[in-house]
C-alpha cells in the first residue's frame, strides 16, 4: 500500500506544481497582451484575462506564503 | 525616500556618451523613471531605476513602458533587445555583465546593425480550414468520401486516418506556402526567421530583419506577394520591431518574469 500511497502523492504533487507555475501564468499573460497589441483579441477580452491571471498569481503568491512556514524559498 | 540603486534593463547599443532618454520608463516610486544608459567602452545598457525587491508582474502597465522605451531608443539606433524582466541589483552589476559578453554583444550588434525587424503573418479567411484544405488535396477528399460515402459508419481508427492525414497536409500547405514567400522575399532583407504559426487558420508567422533603408521597399513588395495569392489568403505585416527574433544572447542574468 506504501508504493500506491506514494504514486497518487507524486500525481498529487505534480497537479499541484502545475495549478501553482508561476512562470506559466506570466507566460500567459506575456502571450495576452502580445494579442492585444496585434489586434487578435478586443481591449475588453485582455482586461478580463488580464484580471483572471492576476488573480491567479495572487493564489500562488497565498500558497507559496503557506507553504513558507516549512521551509520554502 | 530611499535611494534606488537597481536598474531594469531595456536594451543595448553602441553609444560613447550617456544618452537621456525623459521619464518613459516602468513606474517607479510613483512615477515614470528616467531611462538612460550605463556605459562600458561602447557598449551602453538603457536602463531606469527599479528595485530589484519590487514584484514585477508582465502586466499591461509594466510591457507598455518596455515597448515604449525600445521603441523610442530605435528611433535613432540600433538596438539590442532584453527580453522583459530583467533587473540588476545596481549599475556595477551591470557594467560587470557587458564587459563579460562584450565580444558576444559587439558580435550581436554587428549582426543587427542598421537593421529593423518586419513581422509577417498569413491566415486563411475561410470558415472551415478543413473544407478548404479537403478542397485543395485530392488525395485527402478521396479518404474523405470512402470512409464517410458509404452507408455505414466510419470506424474510429478510419477517422483517426483521416485526422492524421488531414494533420500532414495542413502543415504541407503551411511550409509550401511560407516557402513560396520566403522565396518572393529572399533579394530584398538580410535574414528571415520562421515561427511555429499558432491557431489552425494561421499559414505562416515570418520575421524579417530588414535594412532601415529597405523597410519602405519591403512594404510594397508585402502588396506585391499578397497579390500574388489567391483572396483567402490575408496578409498583415507589423513594424518596424526591435530586433527580437534575430539576437542570440544569453547574459547570464535570470528575468524576473
Amino acid at each position: 500500500m506504501r508504493g500506491l500511497f506514494r504514486i497518487f502523492r507524486e500525481v498529487a504533487d505534480r497537479a499541484e506544481a502545475e495549478m501553482y507555475d508561476e512562470d506559466a501564468v506570466k507566460a500567459e499573460l506575456m502571450a495576452a497582451y502580445r494579442q492585444l497589441e496585434d489586434g487578435s483579441i478586443t481591449e475588453e477580452a485582455f482586461a478580463e484575462r488580464e484580471a483572471e491571471l492576476v488573480e491567479r498569481l495572487d493564489e500562488i503568491d497565498r500558497h507559496r506564503k503557506g507553504k513558507g512556514s516549512r521551509g520554502a524559498a | 525616500m530611499a535611494t534606488t540603486t537597481g536598474r531594469y534593463l531595456y536594451g543595448l547599443i553602441r553609444t560613447k556618451e550617456d544618452v537621456d532618454y525623459g521619464a518613459i520608463g516602468l513606474e517607479h516610486d510613483g512615477s515614470r523613471g528616467r531611462v538612460h544608459t550605463v556605459i562600458v567602452d561602447s557598449v551602453g545598457a538603457v536602463v531606469s531605476d527599479f528595485s530589484p525587491r519590487e514584484r514585477l508582474l508582465p502586466l499591461r502597465k509594466n510591457l507598455e513602458p518596455h515597448n515604449q522605451v525600445l521603441k523610442e531608443v530605435m528611433r535613432s539606433v540600433t538596438v539590442i533587445p532584453m527580453t522583459f524582466g530583467h533587473v540588476a541589483r545596481n549599475d556595477e552589476e551591470i557594467r560587470k555583465t557587458l564587459r563579460r559578453h562584450s565580444a558576444a554583444i559587439s558580435a550581436q550588434l554587428d549582426r543587427v546593425d542598421g537593421a529593423v525587424e518586419m513581422g509577417l503573418k498569413v491566415k486563411w479567411d475561410v470558415d472551415s480550414i478543413y473544407d478548404y484544405i479537403v478542397g485543395v488535396d485530392r488525395e485527402l477528399a478521396a479518404m474523405r468520401d470512402q470512409i464517410f460515402g458509404r452507408s455505414s459508419a466510419p470506424s474510429a481508427n478510419e477517422k483517426m486516418e483521416l485526422g492524421k492525414l488531414f494533420e500532414d497536409r495542413l502543415n504541407r500547405e503551411r511550409e509550401t506556402q511560407a516557402d513560396r514567400v520566403l522565396e518572393l522575399f529572399k533579394d530584398g532583407v538580410r535574414e528571415t526567421k520562421v515561427n511555429v504559426p499558432k491557431g489552425e487558420k494561421m499559414v505562416m508567422d515570418l520575421a524579417f530583419l530588414v535594412d532601415r533603408g529597405a523597410q519602405k521597399a519591403f512594404e510594397e513588395r508585402i502588396y506585391q506577394v499578397a497579390g500574388a495569392f489567391p483572396s483567402e489568403y490575408v496578409f498583415d505585416y507589423s513594424g518596424p520591431w526591435a530586433p527580437f527574433h534575430f539576437v542570440d544572447l544569453d547574459l547570464g542574468m535570470d528575468a524576473e518574469n
